[in-house]
């Protein structure tokens, strides 16, 4: 998985590549704590480049959603592909997150 | 009379008897022994002249092996002398099996002048006394002329107990002699005998190679119905080299083999093995057919001492489309059998017998098997089978009988083949291996049937591999892309688990992955020696909660019960397995 970051009217936009499972979930939860802790408090996750999910990147995405609600911060997911948007459907995961089509209605809503 | 030793008055004679005596015991040779008792009659009984007569049965001659006598002449003469072996008073002696004492021989009616004329002896008074061996008279010892006088009754009596004697050991060294030779023919035989066992052992051998390597186990894919695979080879007395051979490149490619090696006997059953495996070998790499004879014909070219050639065919067939690719090299065109009734030959791919020239080309054709199309394999042992006049069974015949037996299992197949040509040879010897292999795809569009192993390191970086192997897998056999995403996903959960929490201990592992597909469903087995866990205990995942009070953990298990159909766990030799299933999507 390869994570690219950018900044865009206060909004920091994460755009994953490739597969998300446990083997590197820890590296996006690094990578998305160490920017809370920095005081950001709105973070796009862009998925449109995204295969692949497993419960171990759902579960960052959970970490983070709490860590931003503890603050007021708000985190938005962008461009889930089909497969990716049924996992978070199983996973409860669609009625918690704001999920947009594109990163920048992501990044729209989040103003 | 002959055992009375006081009749032996004179101290020599029983001197003499105790010499022989011991010379027995030392068995000493025949000739030795014989020479040693004429040589002690003519000092011990003070006569001129001693010799041992043998009958020669055949020419009915009596004649001179053993002689002692004052003048050497004479000896030498009579050692060259034969006659009449009713002559004389030898023959006399000899017919009458009793001794004889003849004081004055020129007065004897009985006596033979001959031998004296050619000998120049001048016989005056004989000894005669029969060498009485157990089946008749074989000779006489006699003595003659006596110095200065007659010999006596005593004399005659000890002539005849040496003669027994002499009797026995002549007959001895007889059937010694006769044992000597039994035993060289013995030997001779035995000699004979081992290269026999020898000629059979390396046929057996041969036959064993022959034999040995090719796969006999029928059918050899149980779990695939959509295809139905036979093979015979029937070997001719003395071996030859004729071979099949099929194996499954992957999943979906089933590779067919048929050869006939040149020559007979054990270079050819090992040329056999070695082109066999190195066709084998290439195959499996997933060559082309083309390449694939081109490739093993250099490499049998390379080394080829006993100037062998092999010819070839090697058929690839896709099992899901029906496509047939093959390239032939020498070997009689197969047929196929169409599921209308035709029975076509197979067209030719132009190519030669393999191990002859390094470097030609081998090209390669397609053809199509629909559904219920075989394609019948087959050597010359077949097609040319002969009956009593010579007439061969022929390429006639043979697609006669497969017309006529369309529609037929390939083993049912086979055996109507074989039947027929046996049926047609009636008595003549099978001269030629008789090989066919005959694959037949099924009526049904091919329902897919699929299996593969995965073995997993107890590594997360793991994951992604497994991943792409499921995938390369899906695409391999149509499954949908959604499919095989959860799939995955179902997998990867259960990895993660087993990987994660299920060694304490720090060292490798392997857990092992199996995949099944068949019509109804895929089927992912996945077993551990980790400790005992069974993630079907984990309670539902409540996925209703919000955001602040979903509980971080617990979501996997939740994931694999939503994406596979069913799951069961079972703790089984120590090891987890758990069981997933996911049914086909009904169009």
């Amino acid at each position: 998985m390869e994570i690219s970051e950018s900044t865009r009217s206060g909004v920091v936009i994460f755009g994953l590549k490739g597969r998300l499972d446990a083997s590197n979930a820890n590296v996006l939860e690094d990578t998305l704590l160490a920017s809370i802790g920095a005081g950001m408090r709105r973070l796009v996750v862009d998925c449109g480049q995204l295969d692949y999910i497993s419960s171990a990147g759902l579960r960052v995405l959970l970490v983070a959603a709490k860590r931003l609600k503890g603050g007021d911060g708000q985190i938005a997911l962008a461009a889930l592909k089909e497969p990716i948007k049924e996992v978070f459907d199983i996973a409860g995961f669609s009625s918690i997150f704001h999920i947009y089509d594109t990163a920048d209605e992501a990044v729209a809503g989040l103003q | 009379m002959a055992g009375d030793v006081s009749a032996f008055d004179d101290s020599g004679r029983l001197r003499l008897l105790y010499e022989l005596g011991c010379a027995f015991a030392a068995r000493v040779e025949l000739d030795d022994l014989v020479a040693l008792v004429i040589r002690k009659c003519r000092e011990v009984l003070d006569a001129e002249g001693a010799a041992v007569l043998l009958l020669d049965a055949q020419r009915h001659e009596l004649y001179f092996p053993y002689v002692a006598d004052e003048d050497p002449t004479v000896a030498a003469r009579l050692r060259d002398l034969r006659f009449p072996a009713d002559h004389g008073i030898a023959g006399a002696v000899l017919r009458s099996g009793r001794p004889l004492r003849v004081d004055d021989v020129a007065n004897d009616p009985r006596f033979f002048g001959g031998v004296d004329r050619r000998s120049g002896l001048t016989t005056r008074n004989i000894l005669s006394a029969p060498l009485s061996a157990r089946h008749g008279t074989i000779g006489v010892l006699q003595v003659l002329n006596r110095r200065g006088g007659s010999f006596t009754d005593e004399d005659l009596a000890f002539l005849e107990a040496l003669s027994g004697s002499v009797a026995v050991a002549i007959e001895n060294a007889g059937i010694y002699a006769q044992l000597k030779q039994q035993v060289a023919a013995l030997e001779q035989a035995v000699h004979e005998h081992n290269e026999l066992v020898a000629i059979r052992r390396e046929l057996d051998i041969a036959s064993t190679i022959q034999q040995s390597i090719l796969p006999r186990t029928f059918p050899p894919f149980p779990e695939r119905r959509d295809f139905d695979i036979f093979a015979a080879m029937l070997p001719a007395r003395e071996v030859g080299g004729d071979f099949y051979d099929f194996f499954l490149v992957d999943d979906r490619r089933l590779g067919v083999v048929i050869g006939d090696v040149s020559g007979k006997g054990v270079p050819a059953a090992i040329f056999m093995a070695i082109s066999r495996t190195l066709l084998k070998s290439t195959a499996l790499q997933g060559l082309s057919p083309g390449e694939c004879l081109q490739h093993v014909n250099h490499l049998l070219c390379l080394d080829n001492s006993a100037e062998m050639f092999v010819t070839l065919f090697y058929g690839l067939l896709d099992t899901a489309t029906g496509e047939l690719a093959y390239s032939n090299g020498g070997h009689n065109p197969p047929l196929i059998l169409r599921d209308d009734g035709r029975v076509e030959w197979l067209a030719g791919t132009g190519g030669m017998a393999l191990g002859i020239l390094a470097d030609v080309r081998y090209a390669a054709k397609q053809t199509m098997l629909q559904p219920s199309d075989a394609i019948f394999l087959y050597t010359d042992g077949i097609t040319e089978a002969m009956d009593v006049s010579g007439t061969l069974f022929s390429d006639r015949r043979l697609s006669g009988v497969l017309e006529q037996r369309n529609g037929a299992s390939p083993d049912a197949l086979i055996r109507a083949v074989v039947d027929e040509v046996r049926a047609h040879a009636g008595d003549v010897a099978q001269s030629d291996d008789i090989t066919a292999l005959c694959v037949k795809r099924s009526a049904e569009p091919s329902a897919p049937c699929a299996a593969t192993v995965i073995t997993v390191k107890n590594q997360l970086s793991e994951l992604e591999r497994v991943s792409h192997i499921v995938e390369q897998f899906g695409e391999r056999h149509g499954l949908p892309a959604q499919m095989v995403f959860e799939i995955n996903l179902g997998l990867d959960e259960i990895l993660t688990n087993v990987i994660s929490y299920a060694y304490a201990d720090g060292h490798a592992h392997e857990i092992v992955v199996r995949l099944v597909m068949t019509a109804e469903a895929l089927t992912l087995e996945v077993e551990d020696d980790g400790r005992p866990f069974n993630p079907l205990d984990v309670p539902a995942a409540d996925v209703t909660q919000t955001v602040e009070h979903r509980p971080i953990g617990g979501l996997g298990v939740h994931l694999v019960r939503k994406v596979m159909s069913e799951l069961a766990y079972r703790r089984q030799h120590d090891k987890n397995v758990l069981v997933m299933k996911k049914r086909m999507a009904t169009a």
